[in-house]
């Protein structure tokens, strides 16, 4: 196993504090005079700046610390913060993205024109210390940078606190940090929590404890032959910051830097830098709550998780080989264990289920900086809700739904949402609204992008499908079937196509990704009321909870999750139902599909028809299978090429004795049942 | 309520060295200015001795003061030997406004 990259671990950070800095910018923009969201914006960017220097990126480093001096002041009460003050940094942060993406590229002039921009916004309303003019882009990375063990982005974060007795017994704590400063550049900080009053304090007890930050070019035996003489009695935490968040940085960076920044004198870099810390935020440090978590939480890459997932998915598979082994087989012993293997491997693989789950709202997030750019470029104004934030879906799904989502999001703003005074003549709000959605639901997670716009106009969509080919002119369509063909290859609406559209992802290829995923879209308009696109994944994409079935010879798997109950199709009832296709459940038709008829077995029913009801959302159908083996763990494996256009089938599995078993596509399923059922009722 | 002043400069006040050698001392003079129950002011000469148990001591006097809310305060802003140990120790890394007006006489 590989440790990880350094340079990608600065960069997973800093995508953090980009996420970190925007949501409070854009909150920030709601109310300006919010303390709290500008210290907040202040420490994300002076983290940023302090982690890129440390990882040898200067010029990310340089140009944050001109933003991060802006919100000083800012913070200082010096200058108010504007909605273009704001508007100026969330540009700034898109330039600083390109310095983490490619530190070597050429950005100095696209640089220069957001700090004249930035300066503008902060110099002109200075209220006192004046602006000095001063180069743009001041060299400031010659001071916050470290020393050049630094730029190679080595280091450690060193936790200690050592015996209550260690300073009773001769031990001078201070000598140990003297030790490491020898090792390279020093960040310490102590913690003062466990200091009692002065009544209950034992004056020679030591209740101090530290957290140093330690850039060196030394290896961790350098570190730890510091502590050599106390390690067996202290607590001591030696992190690679490779291995972990990067730690604090050091305050005096911040303050150090030359007066002659672009955007202010700030009052703080005229003194020592030995006093620096002391200017510190006033409320708790990201960097602190983040090392808080890094003692609880371990940063693993995504594609870890995939392998091991694998693994898992192979353990499953052998597991189902032994149980079908020791169920054929005599021997007591050999079914204890594997019914002890069977549980244990459902145990794992629930467990990292929940290791792939990530919340939904980190997708949600990223959309509050589209729509506020997209309510700049258009001109409308526009209001983002979010619901079911905390709802968490497989990390594939999310990362895969990114692209869609910001498709449909921008569709809905740029094609759906009307301009305030078309709103106000139509009788609404100035504000329209685009809420995204997420729930979970049998399996699914359905995620709904809603707006209040003007809906979609069927008419012109049914003009535009007749011109291009699409349907023939005047062919009936059920309405769903209608709105589907948005998503055809190269639909648009002539009128519809803005600047806003076209960056690579059609709504064709918002389908292809959710069809890919095992989804499907639908979708709800109603004119001058709005349009609601619901996306409905399933919860997982690698091991699911299996009901097995048997339909002539083959077996196959439907997903336990859609599974309502399952019935025996009484003679009666089957002889009752032939040429109408449905059953009599509880007062109510549900339509079935018989899965000999639609696989063509060619081979005679059994006996006994049990029926197995699945559903999704509300829709429900009915399978009429030969016979219900039982629950079976399955791993999903995708099916070839070959069998892309196959519909009736989502994926494939191995059975334990290495046979196939065809994965059920339930969504389509009930599709199919429902239109039958449709066409049943037309037909009278 | 009369102003105890604790100077480093011998009788009655605090130790002239601050190390731990003679933390028991300095511990017993910041209790004794605590009974007096008026402000507390320390005052640390450039040149005394000052090692951590001082820091802690001083810390642990902040505290107490707080809960008693009494008022206590450095003379001057820390300097010479006093801010140097403050800063190879750590206190002063990213220290709370309160920190900083405290040891600097900062105020934010």
């Amino acid at each position: 196993m590989t440790s990880l990259d350094p340079i990608q671990v600065f960069r997973t950070e800093a995508a953090e504090l980009f996420e970190q800095i925007e949501a409070g910018l854009l909150d920030l923009l709601h109310d300006l005079s919010n303390q709290s969201q500008i210290d907040a914006v202040f420490r994300g960017l002076h983290t940023l700046k302090g982690s890129g220097a440390m990882f040898g990126f200067e010029a990310l480093a340089a140009f944050t610390h001109h933003c991060e001096t802006a919100f000083d002041r800012v913070r200082k009460g010096e200058v108010p913060a504007t909605a273009e003050l704001v508007a100026c940094v969330l540009d700034a942060q898109d330039h600083m993205k390109a310095l983490v993406d490619t530190p070597n590229g050429d950005h100095e002039a696209a640089g220069d024109v957001l700090l004249a921009k930035l300066q503008a916004a902060v110099g002109g309303q200075a209220a006192r210390g004046s602006v000095v003019p001063a180069p743009l882009a001041a060299p400031v990375e010659k001071v916050t940078a470290p020393a050049p063990a630094a730029q190679a982005g080595k280091g450690f974060r060193i936790v200690f606190r050592l015996p209550v007795n260690a300073m009773a017994n001769g031990t001078n704590p201070l000598g140990l940090i003297n030790e490491l400063h020898d090792l390279g550049t020093c960040t310490v900080k102590a913690d003062l929590s466990r200091i009692p009053t002065l009544d209950t304090i034992e004056p020679t007890d030591l209740y101090v404890g530290w957290d140093v930050t330690l850039v060196t070019d030394k290896g961790r035996d350098a570190v730890e032959d510091v502590f050599i003489f106390v390690m067996d009695e202290m607590e001591l935490a030696i992190t690679e910051i490779g291995a972990a968040a990067p730690a604090p940085v050091s305050e005096s960076a911040a303050v150090a830097a030359p007066a002659a920044s672009p955007v202010a004198a700030a009052p703080a870099a005229a003194e020592p830098a030995s006093r620096a810390p002391a200017a510190a935020a006033s409320a708790p440090q990201p960097a602190d709550a983040k090392h808080g978590k890094t003692a609880e939480n371990v940063r693993v890459p995504a594609e870890r998780l995939d392998e091991l997932m694998d693994r898992v998915g192979e353990l499953v598979i052998a597991q189902s080989r032994l149980s079908q082994l020791a169920g054929s087989s005599a021997d007591i012993q050999l079914r204890s264990v594997s019914e002890d293997v069977e549980r244990l491997s459902g145990e794992l693989r629930d467990t990292m289920m929940v290791l792939r789950m990530v919340p939904v709202g980190s997708l949600f997030t990223r959309f509050r900086r589209l729509v506020h750019d997209l309510a700049r470029e258009t001109g409308k104004v526009i209001e983002l809700e979010t619901e079911g934030e905390t709802t968490e879906v497989d990390k594939t799904v999310i990362e895969r739904l990114a692209d869609p989502l910001v498709h449909l999001v921008r569709n809905s703003i740029d094609h759906g949402l009307e301009t305030p005074e078309d709103r106000v003549a139509a009788g609404k709000s100035r504000t329209g609204t685009v809420k995204l959605a997420a729930r979970q639901s049998s399996g699914e997670v359905i995620i709904t992008i809603t707006d209040d716009g003007r809906g979609i106009n069927r008419d012109r969509v049914r003009a535009k499908a007749e011109s291009s080919g699409l349907i023939q002119p005047g062919q009936q369509l059920m309405d769903q079937e209608l709105l589907q063909l948005i998503f055809q290859p190269g639909f648009s609406t002539a009128a519809a196509v803005t600047n806003l559209s076209g960056r690579g992802v059609g709504m064709d290829v918002v389908k292809k990704t959710v069809e890919a995923l095992r989804g499907v879209i639908d979708v709800k308009s109603e004119p001058g009321k709005g349009s609601e696109i619901s996306l409905r994944i399933p919860l997982t994409l690698a091991i699911i909870d299996g009901l097995l079935i048997r339909v002539g010879t083959g077996c196959y798997v439907i997903p336990l999750s859609a599974v309502e109950e399952c019935l025996e199709l009484s003679v009666e009832e089957d002889m009752r139902s032939r040429g109408r296709s449905f059953i009599s459940l509880r007062d109510s038709l549900v339509p079935f599909l018989r899965l000999r008829d639609l696989f063509r077995t060619g081979t005679p029913p059994d006996p006994f028809q049990k029926v197995v009801v699945i559903s999704t959302g509300d829709e429900r159908v009915g399978l009429v299978v030969d016979q219900i083996i039982g629950d079976h763990q399955t791993v999903i494996k995708s099916m070839s090429k070959l069998h892309h256009d196959v519909v009736t089938f989502s994926g494939a599995t191995i059975l334990g004795d290495g046979s196939v078993a065809l994965i059920l596509d339930v969504s389509h399923l009930v599709q199919v049942g429902q239109n039958q059922e449709a066409q049943l009722r037309a037909a009278g | 309520m009369s102003q105890a002043e604790l100077t480093s400069t011998g009788p009655g006040g605090l130790p002239v060295h601050l190390t731990i050698r003679h933390a028991a001392a300095a511990h017993d003079a910041l209790r004794k200015a605590f009974e007096a129950g008026g402000p507390i002011v320390l005052s640390v000469p450039d040149g005394a001795e000052i090692d951590l148990s001082f820091l802690q001591l001083v810390e642990a006097a902040r505290k107490q003061a707080e809960a008693f809310r009494l008022p206590i305060s450095l003379a001057r802003p820390a300097t010479g030997n006093l801010l140097n140990t403050l800063e190879r120790a750590g206190f002063l890394t990213e220290a709370s406004p309160r920190d900083a007006e405290f040891w600097l006489h900062r105020k934010d």
